[in-house]
């Protein structure tokens, strides 16, 4: 594998030099940070004069999110097997994101089986614990800190994807574990509530939108902030930081 | 992302308990976030009033329990309008600490409770009629999800405040959004009262190793301020103290 280290200054010019370097000189990995989330995620680090590093399965989604944001590294791997692979273009680093994840199927406790399980586990729990295994020594050198990305329904399950919110449950969980563990290392997680990335249907965005407070689904730049604000502050610690425009009810 | 210098300019922020401490450092840093900030305060006018000088801002005296209605029409009089409210005023007073639960006074019961609940519930309330859209952020403390074996009064009215955070996040939706910040140990007039023994052991339950600067509370104040999907949260901010 090679590292495609890109640099397309037609990215700058069309979102100006970083807006502020409270992160300068800090290195940062957004897993799964070619779209989405991830993508805004890595955008709010750029933005903040951090050098950003993102993986991702598909390279032309990296390479387009490159030329969105700006001079940052694409490594393509998939942190359910390449972590290894990925963690050799990595010598130092300030700040983990595990944001990989996603829910791979809508159905319910009894139409998911145990290879259903299995999958939403490997993609939602256990590639962040790898990554972070391979981060940590670097993370403790740097004094760095680890945000996870879960989701509300792991606080407050969803009607259906019962692995997916075991699965989020479990990373709170670790999250709030590694905070004792891992110090100086900070660990938080993000939980956002439903933010559209995907193609959604209107009915679904709707339906999303409904059973929030806000009445409206969230961006994945509201999620990116609560993001920058968890790795900025620096007595955040074993947080579980809920953005999700108040998710009180379940359909 | 917004620019945390001038994220703030035009809006007016209300932070009760200002005088010093936690609020103190809140109020400074939305006004260097360009806000125009009124610090509530209940006895110390010579403190609030300094801060405020300092900050451009207004002191406004006021019993956060009983005058919450006068203070916070008095800061729409003098600026205009309310943005952003921060209900930071809690009682303070050593004797509550103990753990002796016979020692409890309905009196010292009533002055927690004024305080830490009514305050805050009355401040709500008060913004709520003059706010158009706008944010109120709440102050809680770790044994209002732990439990506190020498401040049980403390975390009643403090667990208290998380449903009133939940509920009023409910009745005040789309429009205000509320949230509340769960504070660990953070560093101010109580950290005197400890023995250097009893200090060094409080930090070495927290895996940041140090007590919390109230700027860091701030910092959580301005962004619970500045996120429009955020709502009806409680946020710990204790270096990893507790981890509930």
């Amino acid at each position: 594998m090679r590292s495609p280290r890109l640099t397309p200054s037609a990215g700058w010019r069309r979102m100006g030099p970083p807006m502020d370097n409270s992160l300068a000189g800090k290195s940062a990995l957004v897993t799964g940070g070619s779209r989405g989330i991830g993508k805004a995620i890595a955008k709010a680090l750029f933005h903040a004069g951090a050098r950003v590093i993102i993986c991702g399965r598909d390279p032309k989604s990296l390479i387009a999110a490159a030329k969105e944001i700006g001079e940052i590294i694409c490594i393509p791997a998939d942190v359910r097997k390449d972590v290894k692979k990925l963690f050799r273009f990595i010598d130092r680093l300030d700040i983990l994101v595990n944001n990989a994840g996603g829910m791979e199927h809508y159905k319910d406790f009894e139409g998911t089986d145990l290879a259903a399980w299995k999958s939403t586990f490997e993609l939602n729990l256990f590639s962040a614990v790898e990554v972070t295994r391979a981060a940590l020594p670097l993370l403790l050198k740097s004094r760095g800190c680890i945000v996870n990305i879960a989701s509300d329904v792991g606080r407050r399950p969803f009607h259906m994807g019962p692995d997916y919110c075991a699965a989020k449950a479990a990373l709170i969980s670790l999250t709030r574990y590694l905070a004792a563990e891992c110090a100086p290392v900070r660990v938080n997680a993000i939980a956002p509530g439903p933010v559209v990335t995907g193609p959604w249907r209107p009915e679904e965005v709707r339906r999303a939108a409904s059973r929030t407070l806000s009445k409206r689904t969230g961006t994945p730049e509201e999620v990116a902030s609560a993001v920058l604000f968890a790795v900025k502050c620096g007595y955040l610690n074993g947080a579980v930081c809920g953005v999700d425009g108040g998710a009180v009810r379940t359909p | 992302m917004k620019n945390s210098d001038a994220g703030f300019r035009g809006k007016v922020v209300l932070v009760t308990g200002g005088s010093r401490g936690i609020g103190a450092a809140i109020a400074r840093a939305f006004a260097a976030a360009g806000a125009k900030v009124a610090i509530n305060y209940r006895r110390s006018r010579a403190e609030a009033s300094a801060v405020a000088a300092s900050i451009g801002g207004a002191a406004i005296k006021g019993d956060v329990g009983r005058h919450a209605e006068k203070f916070v029409s008095e800061v729409v009089r003098r600026f205009g309008r309310l943005d952003v409210l921060v209900n930071n005023a809690g009682h303070s007073e050593r004797a509550i600490w103990t753990d002796d639960l016979q020692a409890i006074t309905r009196d010292m019961w009533d002055r927690v409770m004024e305080t830490d609940l009514r305050g805050s519930f009355e401040c709500s309330r008060a913004a709520a009629k003059v706010m158009k859209k706008g944010k109120i952020i709440n102050v809680t403390s770790i044994p209002a999800l732990t439990g506190e074996r020498e401040g049980i009064v403390y975390s009643i009215a403090k667990a208290g405040v998380l449903g009133m955070t939940k509920s009023l996040a409910m009745l005040l939706a789309p429009r205000i959004q509320v949230n509340c910040m769960a504070l660990g140990s953070i560093e101010t007039g109580w950290v005197p009262w400890l023995s250097p023994a009893m200090k060094r052991s409080y930090q070495g339950a927290i895996p940041v190793g140090r007590f919390g600067q109230p700027e860091e509370v701030a910092e959580l104040a301005l962004f619970l301020a500045g996120n429009d999907w955020v709502t009806g949260q409680t946020y710990v901010i204790d270096g990893g103290e507790s981890r509930v």
